[in-house]
């Protein structure tokens, strides 16, 4: 017996090292891993808590900044975590492949008493009825005389497999990460309508026919943003493809999402007044100077805003990325000026007889896509889904023992109360409580 | 407007489970809960309205989810009152749900339509997992709070056996609401992961919310392995729940505040 004390005070203490490392694990992991979110620039001195910031900072620079997660450093901490799910997978697969199987490896001890004035056979029938109450099953067949004075009530004994199922989920989810890691292609690519985007993989072409940013009706705020490609097989089969943001194109193993867009503008064509009254107009292009004839003007342009407002102080600025209200910054004879769709006397010089007005902007979209090859998807999804139901499994099916002596005294039995619960001392210190007040009830 | 009178009636309604527990009496008790109930009425209503006027749930800016969050931490509250009835808890939960109210007058309250990186079926599960569970974790931090002021500043008339009781079923409250939240907070994780995947072709950017979220996941990960020791710590772990719902309150609020991240619009 002394020698198998010491073992369970092993056990426990190894149980509970095990548990402090694994506390320790976690919480480092979260804490560097918070590292990479901060900022990398220095706080000015003068900002308040510039000191804690910039000592944030510095602590965040030394681990890598934004780049943490792809260092060998973050690598090899998730690796750890591996190394440590696999061992506890294997540690909680054990008792699955033993006889005792469910065998509750972990928890604190809780106990009670009670005494019953009944004969032996009765208090048994009424421990065996009053687990049931409480959702309890007998384990140790009533036929073996030899354990009758020990019942085994146990409840939940699925939920063992939660644990199990939580630790697996993560691995799972871990190893998607390292395949996705290794193996995945992803590329950002802008495709300029007209153009086409090829799929290595897929010997396909993709041709941007047109980009459109489309509002909500009667609203300036966007919709949608949708890319019209042409594909064209290897056999020159031809198929219209939509995309759009939240529903990618699927080309074989490939994967194209929208991410963003891009406007170029590389013609404006510009009205010249003079003296108020429309002269001509001209056809210019993005950051080329070019001499208008018989006005002495040399006009050219460098800046489009597609929606513009003008402040108080007449600064021009952008509110919005759809052309609704553009403006361009024309340079006449070298000097810079904004110009309009309409004729605005603010920016207009009283001095000057020559005034612009934009007639038609020649607009070009570029589709901004991301082309992603990703074989750890399957895995770590599996892992995900696997990890999200053994939560649920874990935290709502805690699986709970209470083992029950009979022992017979002169005046009735006495009926001791043990029970072992992993995850949920408390609770079961709770049941234990309402499976002994149920055998203090007479009847 | 709407949300002054919310703010209004959640702390009214947490004063009155503050009243209530310290008088223990029927009467106040009772008129508690009507309030309570009032007031989560009148805010659901509030928020099915927006709903209605929005064409879609109410989960897609700060004022909205400042609202949500205010409703479910109370109507968590009152849910669980029914197998734990302990208003001290009252008192905490209509408190938090006031501060959330009276912080989403930061918040622009106008409907707008959805971006197109909204427009998607994730949204509500995704966002509706995270804040059930957001919900869940931040009154087992309110339960913690609880038990941590009865613990050191001896809250409430009790004898020291009705005290260690009254402690035993805070502690286990918190721990329940835990246990609750976490999957619920796993379900959003990986729901966020698919969307992710969907929209931005990449189940897992780093980005400083989902590093946030899966510190949090982690920190409380870590809280439910203290919880398996052989000697239960019932007031560390109170401490712990209370200092990792920082953690909780950062992904929420902060990321979106501080750091430049592709959650911009939540």
């Amino acid at each position: 017996m002394p020698a198998q004390k010491t073992a369970r005070v092993a056990y426990a203490m190894n149980v509970g090292v095990r548990l402090i490392a694994v506390v320790i694990l976690l919480s480092s992991i979260a804490v560097i891993s918070l590292l990479g979110t901060f900022p990398t620039e220095f706080v000015p001195q003068q900002v308040p808590g510039a000191g804690v910031a910039n000592a944030l900072i510095r602590l965040t620079r030394v681990f890598g900044g934004h780049a943490l997660y792809q260092t060998p450093f973050f690598v090899f901490l998730l690796l750890c975590l591996a190394a440590s799910l696999i061992e506890i997978v294997v540690w909680q697969l054990r008792p699955f492949f033993s006889r005792d199987k469910i065998r509750l490896r972990i928890g604190s001890a809780v106990n009670a008493e009670v005494r019953l004035e009944t004969s032996f056979e009765k208090s048994h029938k009424k421990i065996l009825s009053a687990g049931a109450a409480l959702h309890y099953q007998p384990v140790v067949p009533d036929k073996d005389e030899a354990f009758k004075e020990r019942i085994q009530l146990i409840k939940n004994s699925f939920g063992v497999w939660g644990p199990l199922g939580v630790h697996l989920g993560v691995l799972l989810v871990l190893l998607g990460g390292l395949v996705t890691f290794w193996t995945a292609e992803v590329k950002e690519v802008e495709v300029r309508e007209g153009e086409a985007l090829y799929l290595d993989h897929e010997k396909m072409n993709l041709t941007l026919d047109k980009f459109s940013v489309i509002p909500y009706p009667g609203k300036d705020q966007t919709q949608e943003y949708l890319s019209r490609f042409t594909s064209k097989d290897e056999k020159s089969q031809r198929q219209h493809l939509d995309l759009r943001v939240n529903h990618p194109l699927k080309v074989g193993l490939t994967k194209i999402f929208q991410m963003r867009y891009r406007v170029e503008v590389p013609r404006a064509e510009v009205l010249i007044y003079k003296d108020g009254k429309p002269l001509r107009s001209v056809m210019l292009e993005g950051r080329k100077e070019m001499k208008i004839q018989d006005t002495g003007l040399v006009l050219g342009y460098e800046k489009v805003l597609p929606d513009f407002r003008i402040d108080k102080a007449g600064n021009v600025f952008s509110v919005s990325p759809r052309f609704v209200n553009p403006a361009v910054k024309l340079s006449v004879n070298g000097q810079p000026r904004w110009i309009f769709g309409e004729l605005l006397s603010k920016h207009r010089s009283s001095n000057d007889p020559w005034d612009f007005s934009i007639q038609k902007l020649h607009k070009v979209y570029y589709s901004g896509v991301r082309v992603s090859r990703d074989p750890g998807i399957p895995f770590a999804f599996f892992g995900f889904g696997v990890l999200v139901f053994a939560t649920f499994f874990s935290s709502f099916a805690i699986p709970r023992v209470i083992g029950v002596t009979i022992r017979h005294e002169h005046d009735g039995q006495r009926i001791l109360l043990e029970g072992l619960s992993p995850r949920d001392s408390a609770g079961l210190e709770e049941e234990i409580g309402l499976l002994a007040a149920r055998l203090t009830v007479k009847g | 407007m709407s949300s002054g009178i919310f703010q209004f009636l959640y702390f009214i309604s947490g004063m009155a489970f503050f009243i209530s527990f310290s008088s223990e009496k029927q009467m106040a008790r009772r008129a508690a809960l009507f309030l309570s109930m009032g007031t989560l009425g009148g805010h659901f209503a509030f928020l099915f309205y927006r709903s209605l006027q929005a064409g879609r749930p109410p989960l897609t800016n700060m004022f909205e989810t400042l609202h949500l969050l205010a409703f479910l931490i109370f109507f968590l509250f009152f849910v669980a009152r029914f197998r734990w009835p302990i208003d001290l808890v009252g008192g905490f939960a209509g408190l938090t749900s006031a501060l959330l109210v009276a912080s989403s007058a930061i918040a622009s309250p106008e409907i707008e339509p959805l971006l197109p990186a909204l427009k998607s079926n994730w949204l509500l599960f995704h966002v509706t997992a995270c804040f059930v569970a957001y919900s869940s974790l931040g009154l087992a931090m309110g339960v913690a709070l609880a038990y941590l002021a009865t613990d050191f500043l001896k809250l409430g008339n009790f004898s020291k056996n009705v005290r260690e009781n009254f402690l035993k079923k805070l502690d286990r409250l918190s721990h329940r609401l835990i246990l609750f939240g976490y999957p619920i907070l796993t379900l959003g994780i990986a729901t966020g992961s698919v969307w992710a995947e969907l929209s931005w072709g990449r189940y897992w950017n780093w980005d400083p919310k989902e590093t946030w979220a899966f510190a949090t996941w982690l920190f409380y990960g870590a809280l439910l392995h203290l919880r398996c020791l052989k000697k239960p710590r019932p007031r560390l772990a109170a401490v712990v729940t209370v200092l990792v719902f920082g953690s909780v309150i950062f992904t929420y609020y902060g990321v979106n505040f501080w750091l430049s991240t592709l959650h911009d619009y939540a």
